[in-house]
């Protein structure tokens, strides 16, 4: 046992005191938080210009409106003051205007507008940009004049003035589905999901080379003599994970702080102010030691068939595939897409831990499957970490390229049965 | 229970890999406190001999005893060992590295034996160096250290000088006649028939997993009309070219 503490020891140690664990722990957060802050900006801004168009409070509009369909020119700007268009005589004087910039935009509206219900834009900005929308000025005076012809209730429906009321009945019981208590639902499985995967990227590559190491330095020999292999194995496999819980600690509790401040400056966006179902968590936590232990050991039996780093690095592209293969599948793991292979990749040991995660996110994993597929999970990593250990014994001098099977599966001193 | 003569017992030993017999029927002994030396051209099964010994393999057939039973990490005895195939964590320091063996041996003062090994063997100002920064030869003085940190009873040295530079090689085998005059025994495969006459009290010569010549230097000598090991050496394996001749 005071074996197996030092080869912890001295694992756990010379991880952190790497600089690329921790670069590879600091960074790879910050590069995914940049990642969803970069594209949920994108997204925002994409949807401020869709939905409200491009800003025109400091340009200079322009219209000849040869239909005479306009009973104004006025119009509220997303800055929420009144604006007025230039009347402009004709469509080649307001056309020039614009590419000698006297005018921003200029809008034509066609003498057979009615029958062709088209009006033509015409800007010349600075640096083309594909998000510029400068149809909304002219929506805006398009539709009050329109509006000025129906009645109150028209008026509504046309505005999108009406309240909705939405019940959502559950896909598999009929219940009625509150969506507040659906979100805290969904937060378990997601953090679980995200964690593994950033767990995966970064440790990944690390777990195989820790298990090669011995072998490709030919220190083995060295130190079996000290030790049994089943100490340095079980040491192995508790120092990667011990690494692994640190790497999540590092990149949860910066999270956690920062959502804190937000919650109690009351400075937090709207989608998330989100309240908490500790029990769920709890539950995708476990699901996530024994997701990250199973992915550990499966990595060590890589390691210990393996030569060498760089010939375990081909095989486990072959595990990260078969690990990652529900995201291919994503819509069996909704409710509606249900099927047989949402079962077959749920406790196919490689892929449940996603699997398992992602029908939790869809809401789609009754208690009693998660709690099978928390042992299917548990217990494969142990049968595993057992394969691991036994594969290691027979293999842990072989120092040829090539991996014999029959070697593999031969007898072992008795000793390293154990 | 008093212990026997001999720490080291090889019966009827046999071992086979895929079609190939290593070893075919090998006895001896080697005696407590002495230095033995096993030697045998390239792949005439040394080191297999050795893994066996040490549990890293299994036997076929036969019994290969240290102190009276199978080899385990766990038993009592300590062993040092400098394997053939031999190398360190190459990103860790020297000092880190030789601390991690220190504790796993159960040192009681690792710091000041390291330290006292390397400025020994003029490593001194290396404890905080990277193992991949030495060169071959200060790596080999790092196994060494590793080997003996424990004060072994049994030393298991697998053609140890390999590599070294004549100045090393004496540094090396001074360190070796001082675990010897500390009462350890010593197992020693080489090449080096000069270090075999210098230092071994027993000899067991390996051609084809077969013993050629086994016994003290004096008398495989004697046998072989005084002629020098280096001799015998080149007669035994001589036979085959004479043979196909």
């Amino acid at each position: 046992m005071n074996k197996t503490k030092e080869i912890i020891r001295f694992e756990v140690l010379r991880s952190l005191k790497k600089p690329s664990f921790w670069i590879a722990a600091i960074l790879i957060p910050i590069g995914f938080g940049l990642y969803m802050a970069f594209a949920g900006l994108v997204g925002y801004n994409a949807s401020e210009t869709l939905s409200n168009g491009t800003d025109t409070t400091d340009k200079k509009l322009g219209i000849f409106d040869e239909a005479e369909y306009l009973n104004e020119t006025k119009f509220v700007n997303a800055d929420q003051k009144e604006q007025e268009l230039e009347i402009i005589k004709d469509k080649e004087t307001g056309i020039s205007a614009v590419k000698e910039k006297k005018l921003d935009v200029f809008y034509y509206i066609s003498k057979d507008f009615t029958e062709t219900k088209k009006v033509e834009i015409y800007t010349k900005p600075e640096s083309s940009s594909l998000m510029d929308d400068y149809s909304i000025p002219i929506r805006t005076l398009l539709s009050s004049t329109a509006l000025k012809n129906v009645d109150e209730l028209d008026y509504a429906v046309i505005t999108q003035n009406i309240n909705f009321d939405t019940t959502t009945f559950d896909a598999t019981d009929d219940h009625v589905v509150d969506m507040n208590e659906r979100i805290k639902e969904i937060i378990g499985p997601a953090i679980a999901l995200v964690c593994f995967y950033i767990l995966m990227v970064v440790l990944g590559n690390r777990l195989t080379a820790a298990m090669v190491e011995e072998k490709e330095n030919r220190i083995s020999e060295l130190l079996l003599t000290s030790i049994k292999p089943v100490n340095l194995i079980v040491g192995k496999i508790v120092s990667l994970m011990i690494v692994g819980l640190i790497q999540l600690f590092v990149l949860i509790v910066p999270m956690l702080v920062l959502f804190k401040i937000g919650q109690n400056g009351n400075i937090l966006p709207d989608w998330l102010q989100l309240s908490f179902d500790f029990v769920s968590i709890a539950q995708y936590l476990l699901l996530l030691i024994a997701s990250y232990f199973l992915f550990t050991a499966m990595s060590m039996v890589i390691g210990v068939i393996s030569p060498t780093a760089k010939d375990a690095n081909s095989y486990s592209s072959v595990m990260i595939i078969m690990v990652i293969l529900p995201i291919f599948f994503i819509n069996v793991f909704m409710p509606a897409g249900t099927s047989a292979l949402t079962y077959v990749l749920s406790y196919f040991p490689p892929s449940a831990p996603i699997a398992l995660m992602l029908r939790g996110a869809f809401g789609n994993l009754p208690t009693w499957e998660f709690w099978l597929g928390l042992a299917d999970v548990a217990i494969f990593g142990v049968l595993i970490a057992k394969l691991a250990t036994y594969i290691f014994c027979r293999n842990a001098i072989e120092f040829t390229p090539k991996i014999n099977f029959k070697r593999l599966f031969g007898t072992p001193r008795k000793s390293w049965k154990k | 229970m008093a212990k026997s003569d001999n720490i080291i017992e090889v019966k009827n030993f046999k071992i086979s890999f895929a079609e190939k017999t290593v070893i075919k029927d090998l006895n001896f002994n080697v005696k407590r406190g002495e230095i033995f030396g096993l030697l045998g051209s390239n792949g005439s099964g040394k080191t297999t001999t050795i893994r066996v010994l040490l549990g890293l393999y299994r036997q076929d057939k036969g019994e290969l005893l240290i102190n009276g039973k199978a080899f385990e990490p766990t038993d009592d005895i300590r062993i040092g060992y400098l394997p053939e195939e031999r190398g360190l964590y190459k990103k860790e320091t020297v000092f880190d590295v030789m601390m991690y063996f220190a504790r796993l041996k159960n040192l009681s003062n690792p710091k000041e034996w390291i330290m006292d090994y390397l400025k020994r063997v003029g490593l001194e100002d290396f404890a905080k160096t990277k193992i991949n920064k030495l060169s071959q030869g200060m790596q080999q003085k790092v196994q060494l250290g590793i080997c003996v940190m424990n004060d072994p009873e049994l030393l298991i040295l697998d053609e140890p000088t390999k590599g070294f530079d004549p100045v090393n090689r004496r540094l090396l085998m001074d360190i070796i006649e001082e675990q010897h005059k500390k009462g350890c025994t010593i197992i020693m495969i080489t090449h080096y028939m000069d270090e075999v006459e210098r230092l071994c009290d027993d000899i067991l010569l390996l051609k084809d997993g077969v013993a050629r010549a086994q016994g003290p230097v004096k008398d495989v000598r004697k046998k072989f009309d005084n002629k020098s090991l280096d001799q015998i050496f080149v007669d035994i394996y001589g036979e085959e070219v004479e043979a196909e001749k």
